[in-house]
């Protein structure tokens, strides 16, 4: 009888810590959705409702996408974002990849030290980097065959060298069993192979979060684009959104619209990588 | 030899991405063309055609950069099309939408180190004055006073008479050129306030707080929603604070103009009229800009930028209220009218004599009054001239709102943007202007003025 009343009792806190933990986790969903909701409601009003106070539109105006598709002319730079990122995910991905594999498993002089510096200028704020970034480039640009200002090398080279993506591959990259290379080795390979064949396809998990943090970090590039760039040519989405901020003010139904269609592709990627994204995300102990 | 092969493939298969992705036809970046291209063009030409009349500043080419986008932008580049298809001179301008003016002022910052600077930019006034301090802004009165390209007597008179101080620093320097302007204006609603009974807008300070009183009062009676609003609605700004310091008769230097001073007894009854008002409960707030609440009859009148145009009207439209309304300057005690007035201005970089009298050339020809009427028609901004105005008559006549302005846009004035540490001393405005409008007696509000004046003039101490 004691037994039973002290399972009810059981039953009965473990039911009241569910219905608080699932209260508490509602509310931070809640908490996360209301801005996005928010943006999408704003971006089917008129100016008029968007400037007021007004949560959602009286009356649907899905005409708003069309126009900020066209006003923001994102047709050029949608492509112009897509061949932007690419080349950085491609230069940032092999060179982070090979010297996070150096950094983890190879021997050589001042290792260790370089590792230390590279890491130590993750504390310096980045706007810091932003003149002496656009002096390199400018200077690069003045004694290369191409012109680098206004052009896919100012906009992508400069962040190819990451140093978070190679700290995080270094840390994955290390933990790969030496046995694992040892094997590998008497079987005839080499590095290369070692990484391509062995370390890599077990690294997916910290290969996607990078994937996804660097897509979103030059997906919504905006002050180094427009510092590097003086005509649409090259300039990536985020410019076409400030089409609609004015001197007096910001079209903000627009801005909204434009908003979401410049966080689709964000939203499509991270949909097919999640899985990986939060299982590298728990197993790395990263927190946002 | 396998790795060798692994390692070159992946070098070529990058090479091959790299150089796909190549532009086919990207522009030269702003600098080079300029010094190169004249070169390049003008010798041969003299050479193998020496009876040939060429053109004076011959295939110069002027980079431009300025703020605006979407349509604006586009209107402006049919501008700079009609200019260097008509000029006699051969100046070619080539002009680059540089974001707003903050993306300018970065860039431009940057491009001081680098090198890499248009010919003409558009900034705002005390940004062309700081460059003008490092010495990568011209001084413009040799060329406007130029005997064969400047502006001749009648023309500078025709300028705004504020506009000229607007754009000099305190050592004489013309460094920036209206191209137009805008203003800090009081929003106001004229079918509203004939209901309450005033046929006019307020002609003096005493006026204006009995209008803004009468329409607090008459939505107190209507309660709920109305309750507490109908007034003026004042957010407590360097912008608005010092617009009707302006009507008041007062500024923000002393009298000899070498030093900040905001504790003139002007500034004392600037700051206490509005306190007065607001104790009265005929001042009050909004969450955010006030065009839905005047739309809805929530304010009689408001504070805002000209530019702030499009914004209102659609306010009106989503309460569907059909009254008439518009633009008017503060009133001061004795009838003083000022607005906070705004100009869109250019500056020269240095370069070559021929670049900077080109520059100052296309300047020049953008500014007149026919461009600038055909420009202000749809930049929405107002002109910088008497003549200007005579312009645009059929543009008032379709565009009343905006009509209510063009007599504004001389009035003026400006704030003292060329004078040194504006822009810090303007943030420290900003800050002391809620603490003002909190002050509840003469002495408190002389308090705070006090220590923005102490303030004021110890940033001027850290620049200079």
């Amino acid at each position: 009888m004691a037994k039973k009343g002290h399972r009810e009792k059981r039953i009965k806190f473990s039911t009241q810590r569910n219905i608080f933990t699932y209260a508490i986790l509602i509310f931070g969903v809640i908490i996360s959705l209301v801005p996005f909701v928010w943006m999408i409601s704003t971006s089917l009003m008129n100016l008029g409702e968007a400037l007021g106070t007004a949560f959602f539109p009286s009356e649907i105006h899905f005409e708003n996408y069309a126009e900020a598709w066209r006003r923001a002319d994102f047709t050029e730079y949608f492509v112009n974002s897509i061949l932007i990122t690419l080349i950085t995910l491609v230069g940032q991905l092999t060179f982070s990849i090979l010297a996070a594999y150096a950094f983890a498993r190879m021997e050589f002089p001042g290792r260790d030290l370089i590792f230390s510096i590279m890491l130590s200028t993750m504390m310096i704020p980045a706007m810091v980097f932003t003149i002496p970034n656009f002096l390199t480039v400018t200077w690069l640009g003045r004694i290369s065959p191409i012109n680098w200002i206004n052009n896919w090398p100012a906009l992508t080279i400069p962040f190819m060298g990451s140093v978070f993506s190679i700290f995080m591959l270094k840390q994955f990259f290390a933990q790969v069993p030496d046995e694992l290379y040892d094997a590998a080795q008497i079987d005839g390979a080499g590095h290369i192979r070692f990484l391509t064949q062995v370390v890599l396809p077990l690294s997916k998990a910290p290969l996607m979060v990078i994937l996804v943090l660097s897509f979103i970090g030059t997906w919504n590039s905006l002050a180094w684009p427009m510092l590097v760039t003086n005509t649409p040519d090259w300039r990536p989405i985020s410019v076409g959104l400030m089409s609609f901020v004015t001197e007096a003010g910001q079209e903000i139904n627009l801005t909204m619209a434009g908003a979401f269609i410049t966080i689709l592709p964000i939203l499509v990627i991270y949909f097919f990588t999640q899985k990986q994204f939060t299982e590298s995300i728990a197993r790395s102990g990263l927190k946002g | 030899m396998k790795k060798f092969s692994f390692l070159l493939a992946i070098v070529m298969i990058m090479t091959l991405v790299l150089s796909a992705c190549a532009p086919q036809a990207t522009p030269e970046p702003t600098e080079e063309p300029q010094v190169e291209e004249p070169e390049e063009v003008e010798e041969p030409e003299e050479v193998e055609e020496p009876e040939e009349v060429v053109a004076p500043f011959d295939g110069v080419t002027i980079n431009f950069w300025h703020v605006y986008s979407d349509q604006q932008k586009e209107d402006l580049h049919a501008l700079v099309d009609e200019f260097n298809q008509t000029n006699e001179y051969g100046i070619v301008v080539q002009p680059f939408d540089q974001g707003n003016y903050g993306d300018i002022e970065d860039k431009f910052n940057a491009g001081i180190q680098s090198g890499d600077l248009p010919d003409v930019v558009q900034a705002y006034t005390n940004a062309l004055a700081d460059w003008y301090s490092v010495d990568s802004i011209v001084d413009l009165t040799p060329y406007i006073e130029d005997a064969e390209y400047g502006l001749t007597g009648e023309q500078l008179s025709d300028l705004y008479p504020h506009l000229r101080t607007a754009g000099t620093t305190p050592d004489g320097a013309w460094v920036a050129y209206p191209l137009t302007q805008s203003a800090n204006v009081l929003v106001y609603n004229f079918t509203w306030a004939e209901e309450l009974g005033f046929d006019a807008p307020p002609a003096t300070a005493d006026e204006l707080r009995e209008q803004v009183c009468a329409a607090a009062a008459a939505n107190t009676e209507l309660g709920g929603d109305f309750a507490g609003t109908g007034g003026l609605v004042y957010y407590p700004s360097a912008t608005n604070w010092l617009h009707f310091l302006y009507s008041f008769g007062g500024n923000e230097l002393n009298a000899d103009g070498t030093a900040y001073d905001f504790t003139s007894q002007e500034a004392i009854d600037t700051t206490m009229f509005i306190n007065d008002m607001k104790a009265e409960g005929c001042v009050w707030q909004t969450e955010s800009y006030p065009n839905p609440e005047q739309g809805q009859r929530k304010a009689l009148i408001t504070m805002s930028s000209t530019a702030g145009l499009p914004y209102y009207e659609a306010a009106f439209e989503d309460a569907n209220n059909d009254d008439e309304w518009g633009f008017i300057a503060a009133p001061g005690p004795d009838g003083q009218l000022a607005v906070n007035a705004f100009q869109q201005m250019l500056g020269v970089v240095p370069s070559t004599e021929d670049q900077q009298m080109a520059s100052w050339l296309f300047i020049k020809w953008l500014t007149s009054p026919e461009n600038q009427a055909q420009w202000v028609k749809v930049g929405g901004y107002y002109g910088t001239q008497y003549t200007t105005e005579a312009l645009l008559a059929d543009h008032a006549a379709e565009n009343p709102v905006w009509a209510t302005g063009v007599q504004l846009a001389a009035v003026g004035p400006s704030e003292p943007q060329t004078f040194p540490a504006w822009s810090s001393v303007r943030r420290t405005i900003n800050d002391s202007a809620a603490e003002l409008y909190n002050a509840t007696t003469e002495e408190e509000v002389l308090a705070v003025l006090e220590t923005l004046t102490q303030t004021a003039n110890e940033l001027v101490e850290e620049v200079q």
